[in-house]
């Protein structure tokens, strides 16, 4: 289930004594929200969406966000058929063929990232393709009170937390920052030591 | 994400606490921004591709003034190796100038950014008759005996999800520098925050 935006941030206010918005206006909160929901859905991996990437005759390099401007990480890659494509690191391409850069196919049978913004489709192919591309999103902006979260109530701590920490950061209240930041710091390190994540790092 | 997007985060989280001239519109603070991403380009973040026209008996090129460091090169359509300078050494004593079609790629030791080919390529590539980027050129339009860079790139523009971390990292170092408005504590859980936004976004 969602939560509308003007629910977490009453919550919020509270959490940092600051009920009738005087030091922290509701409008920065709203903002901070976004942000916290796109880092949190990073770390929880939970909106998934899928769009299109259409290729160019015998070009292997794209550009992620110029492509796919919602995709904060790229999870899976299937062709028109619906096959997968496999993950694979860039820098092992050449121990299979060292001609890779300008190799033709008939359809793309791996995807790589140099970095996390250029993504390669190996081989290329002489016409244009359409993928469907899988990302954990990049989470729409919270354009309102009444904008409802993406992420599901779950999360909703975490995204809570993220925003205390920083207005307390902001009205530097240093001292109450450690249980928000703990809380945080477990999110992240589980998400870190989860075994499907290592295996997606990894490559 | 536009640079004044993450300065304008920097100057709301810093409560104004600089005395004077916003934190946003400080060179200082321009600088630091500049220097969170050359981090991340270091630590593997942000990379890109680039197409470079050869010259016959030129052997070190220069990708670009926003790399951070060369990940990769191929010249037309071969992967090259990364070689050392000890390495070469050992195959030719004057092996820098060693005429063919380069097979290896090495850090330049003796210009800033750059990189050396070896052998030193014999023949230029075609000419580039379209924009230099990732254009058509990477498609249909390869030019023949052009090279190829793959390299970690210190972008303005950096993806928005890392808005928010990005401008922790700017507030961690210009709160822990010399300044009227130092503040080890404060830059400390800014730096913390920021690295766990990190790990949350990897």
């Amino acid at each position: 289930m969602a939560t509308a935006a003007g629910s977490l941030i009453t919550t919020v206010l509270l959490r940092v004594r600051d009920p009738d918005a005087t030091a922290h206006p509701r409008a920065f909160v709203l903002a901070l929200l976004t942000e916290a929901q796109r880092c949190v859905n990073g770390a929880a991996s939970q909106v998934v969406e899928t769009a299109t990437l259409t290729t160019a005759p015998a070009r292997q390099c794209y550009a992620v966000e110029a492509n796919l401007s919602n995709a904060l990480r790229i999870v899976g890659i299937r062709d028109e058929a619906g096959r997968d494509l496999t993950r694979t690191p860039w820098s092992a391409l050449a121990h299979g063929n060292r001609r890779w850069w300008r190799q033709l196919g008939s359809r793309p049978l791996v995807w790589s990232l140099v970095g996390r913004d250029l993504l390669v489709l190996h081989p290329a192919t002489p016409d244009a393709q359409t993928l469907t591309v899988a990302y954990v999103k990049k989470t729409a902006t919270l354009s309102s009170e009444t904008s409802v979260t993406e992420t599901t109530d779950d999360v909703n701590d975490f995204v809570l937390a993220l925003t205390e920490v920083i207005l307390l950061l902001k009205a530097r209240r240093l001292d109450g920052v450690a249980g928000p930041l703990g809380r945080l710091a477990a999110f992240a390190s589980d998400r870190l030591t989860d075994p499907a994540m290592q295996r997606e790092q990894s490559v | 994400m536009t640079q004044a997007t993450v300065l304008a985060w920097v100057d709301a989280i810093s409560g104004d606490r600089a005395d004077g001239t916003p934190l946003a519109q400080r060179a200082a603070t321009t600088s630091l921004y500049a220097e969170v991403a050359t981090l991340l380009a270091r630590e593997g973040w942000i990379a890109n591709v680039a197409l470079l026209p050869t010259t016959a008996g030129t052997a070190v090129y220069f990708p670009s003034s926003e790399t951070v460091e060369v990940l990769g090169a191929f010249f037309d359509d071969r992967a090259l190796a990364r070689g050392r300078v000890d390495e070469l050494r050992w195959t030719a004593t004057q092996w820098r100038d060693v005429r063919g079609e380069p097979l290896v790629w090495i850090q330049d030791q003796e210009t800033t950014d750059s990189f050396r080919l070896m052998p030193t390529p014999d023949v230029g590539s075609a000419a580039f008759t379209y924009d230099a980027g990732t254009g058509t050129h990477l498609g249909v339009g390869f030019p023949p005996n052009a090279l190829g860079v793959f390299f970690a790139e210190s972008r303005i523009d950096l993806p928005a999800w890392l808005d928010l971390p990005v401008a922790l990292l700017v507030l961690a170092r210009e709160f822990s520098r010399e300044s009227d408005h130092r503040d080890p504590a404060f830059a400390g859980t800014c730096e913390q925050l920021g690295r766990i936004l990190l790990a949350m976004v990897r």
